[in-house]
């Protein structure tokens, strides 16, 4: 059955169809919060939730709009409602702590509105701690994320999107309607300028920011061992480093 | 020059760190995706997919499970929203008191008296004892009640056990679920089906019981099912 074909039976509540749509994007929903690092204390009670959410839109919009609409939309419906119900509550728990602990800032105002925006697991847990883990990553590597982000032109970031989703090269290269070999070079460029990029931003702020950043880039390998001894470290290596990109790994 | 025992594991070391920056970066802009690109449609089809393909039977045999629980209980809800019922957003606020006769605002009298039963009864004679709260998502000045549904009539939109608050009043709509008093048989809670002047379809969601009619007469009509709390939530 085609997903085109699924709203259709949804709306004339079929429950087939509806057991259909729930095993078919049930798996997807649980990827996107292993990814965003969201603890469910239910899943089932959250999954309902947000597929449910899904189907009353799709359900009520597919009797007014044309149905091709509604069907392009299921991902966006999903992502939407996932972020709406995960990360919503995840913001406001994260405001609840900070009542709590009355550790209000400019500077954790900003991890908060980042929260929605963020949605690695690994940045979440590089920025460690429960509290932390609530709110999303830390400010200073928000503000890398956002560097890094600006940085990249639509192609790329969609480009990155996939290869961070562990998409085959192969199915990169017929997406992008390229060569298999045209589609690598592309990526490793993308990613030593990011590199570069990155290696810039840390030598560009503060002290204290640059610490935490020079630990999360060596345990995500944005630099290497030979590169950075330490937050000291840097300042110096930094003229020769970045001078050539890539540093002691060279590039891919 | 290293050893080459360590080439490889540099390599894929490198891989992943890469792959850990990357995710980083877009973390910030995923979702800004262009949805109609149809690459990041085939994109968002290929990690549904992969994300089945990546369940262990045992969790494909729970999701099963939960899948049928979400598909009864969605099948509810949108049968009911086609026929203009509202899912009550929470569970009942109930209170107990006896009143004879004497409505209060923004409270709905509750009768113990399931909508297919109570022959020759008469709804309004009854004294109340139990009412609920009407949810702030209707409007005031109306008059409700609230009924509990006896019977598999309705089902899959309506089961035994739920309450449905209905608005009162003769005016009937096609493809509205109301309440109506069947000559000789009592209240019955059915879909509205074709409308003449004379008559009122009256059928129920249940393929096992027949549709009917009954004269078109306000007398007979109590009123329209606006919301329902559902027993299996």
């Amino acid at each position: 059955m085609s997903d085109a074909e699924l709203v259709r039976a949804m709306r004339d509540g079929s429950y087939e169809a509806l057991r259909e749509f729930y095993l078919r994007f049930e798996p997807l929903l649980a990827r996107y919060a292993a990814r965003a690092g969201v603890a469910s204390g239910d899943w089932e009670a959250d999954a309902h939730d947000v597929l449910g959410a899904v189907v009353l839109s799709l359900v009520e919009r597919s009797s007014r709009a044309k149905e091709r609409e509604s069907v392009r939309d299921i991902h966006a419906y999903i992502q939407r409602a996932f972020r709406n119900h995960f990360l919503d509550a995840r913001r406001s728990l994260a405001r609840r702590e900070e009542r709590d602990t009355r550790a209000t800032s400019s500077a954790e105002e900003t991890g908060e509105r980042m929260a929605l925006a963020s949605c690695s697991e690994g940045s979440v847990r590089a920025s460690g701690g429960a509290a932390a883990r609530a709110a999303g990553p830390s400010p200073a590597i928000a503000r890398l994320a956002a560097t890094l982000d600006a940085e990249l032109s639509p192609e790329e970031r969609q480009m990155l999107t996939w290869v961070s989703n562990a998409v085959p090269m192969r199915e990169i290269a017929k997406w992008l309607g390229i060569g298999y070999s045209a589609a690598k070079v592309r990526l490793s460029r993308t990613r030593s300028r990011l590199r570069e990029r990155a290696l810039r931003h840390v030598n560009e702020c503060t002290a204290a920011e640059r610490e935490e950043l020079v630990e999360l880039l060596r345990r995500s390998g944005g630099i290497g061992r030979g590169m950075v001894r330490s937050a000291r470290g840097i300042a110096a290596s930094r003229a020769s480093r970045v001078a050539e990109p890539g540093g002691a790994h060279g590039t891919d | 020059m290293e050893p080459t025992e360590y080439a490889g594991d540099r390599h894929e070391r490198r891989e992943r760190e890469m792959d850990e920056l990357a995710r980083l970066t877009v973390s910030a802009g995923e979702h800004r995706l262009d949805p109609a690109d149809a690459a990041n449609a085939e994109f968002h089809e290929w990690l549904a997919r992969d994300a089945r393909a990546g369940q262990r039977s045992g969790e494909r045999r729970a999701t099963e499970a939960r899948a049928e629980r979400f598909a009864r209980r969605m099948q509810a809800l949108v049968l009911a929203r086609q026929l203009g019922v509202i899912a009550a957003p929470s569970d009942p606020v109930v209170r107990e008191f006896r009143s004879e006769g004497a409505v209060r605002e923004g409270l709905v009298p509750w009768p113990e008296l399931g909508v297919a039963a109570g022959v020759g009864r008469e709804l309004w004679d009854e004294p109340c004892e139990r009412w609920i709260e009407l949810p702030r998502a209707l409007a005031t000045g109306h008059k409700y009640v609230a009924l509990t549904v006896s019977g598999s009539s309705m089902e899959p939109a309506l089961h035994a056990g739920d309450v449905v608050l209905v608005s009162v009043g003769a005016n009937v709509r096609r493809d509205s679920i109301v309440v109506a008093r069947r000559p000789e048989e009592g209240y019955v809670v059915k879909a509205v089906g074709r409308l003449s002047r004379r008559a009122i379809e009256l059928r129920s969601l249940n393929p096992e019981f027949a549709t009917f009619s009954i004269p078109r007469e306000n007398a007979l009509i109590v009123g329209t099912v606006v919301m329902r709390w559902c027993a299996h939530q």
